[in-house]
């Protein structure tokens, strides 16, 4: 069974403030075509957070979006998300790019969206 | 507002996962944080495997997780790894589980003020900042 693919790929992750992952997985599937992007939601503790001075404690919902892609548009969508998603800004969140041993392919049938 | 059009890459990141018993990671970013870790994110999960065996009727082990990821500086990483592992008790059979990954790559806001005083270290001499710090 060969289950791994010809070309390797990476695994982008952001972690951001909550509400920010709908548009940006919007323009991944739309603007890049990226197929494979997962999102889990979590809750984030820092150093400093928006709603520390509220007294409401440390803590914040985030958004995670990992995006799997492969190896030579990794620099290019790393990219695209830091600055789609608005990261640089303070709270704006964080990005990070991982190396992965071994993937599989996910291609999607070529079907209309539903409305 | 036009906004500066540039993203400065960390890298010699690396990301800690630890998972634990629901209610119990709150305790273990504290520690972290101790030991350097600005932040975590923290999600759940449901567990199974060592909670059957452990435990009258799998009662003891919490079946409910708390998944935590921290990125931390590669040089951080060994110290941040063993203040979790003391504050989760993870000597303790059913504890929880952690794990270090490599990260190529990470982006994030650097306030300037952070970024000027990299900027003046010597980079023959990593201890420089340090040095002045103190």
């Amino acid at each position: 069974m060969n289950h791994h693919s010809t070309a390797p790929h990476k695994l982008i992750t952001a972690i951001l403030p909550k509400g920010r992952d709908k548009e940006l997985v919007q323009k991944l599937v739309q603007d890049l075509g990226i197929q494979s992007v997962n999102i889990n939601y979590a809750r984030g503790l820092g150093r400093i957070t928006p709603l520390r001075h509220r007294g409401v404690g440390e803590t914040t919902e985030k958004s995670i979006v990992t995006v799997l892609v492969e190896v030579e548009r990794a620099d290019e969508v790393f990219e695209f998300i830091f600055f789609e998603a608005d990261i640089n800004r303070p709270h704006g969140g964080l990005l990070f790019q991982q190396p992965l041993l071994a993937t599989t392919m996910f291609k999607l049938p070529d079907l209309e969206e539903e409305k | 507002m036009n906004k500066k059009r540039e993203m400065v890459v960390l890298t010699d990141v690396s990301l800690i996962t630890a998972i634990v018993q629901r209610g119990k990671a709150d305790k273990v970013v504290k520690a972290a944080q101790e030991t350097g870790a600005q932040g975590a994110s923290i999600h759940y999960a449901h567990g199974r495997g060592v909670r059957e065996r452990l435990g009258v009727l799998g009662l003891a082990i919490e079946a409910e997780k708390e998944v935590i990821n921290i990125i931390v500086s590669s040089d951080q990483a060994n110290r941040v790894f063993e203040s979790i592992y003391q504050a989760g008790d993870f000597e303790t059979p059913g504890m929880g589980f952690m794990w270090v990954t490599p990260v190529e790559k990470a982006a994030s806001f650097i306030p300037e003020d952070i970024l000027e005083k990299f900027a003046k270290v010597d980079r023959r001499n990593p201890f420089d900042v340090r040095t002045n710090e103190q």
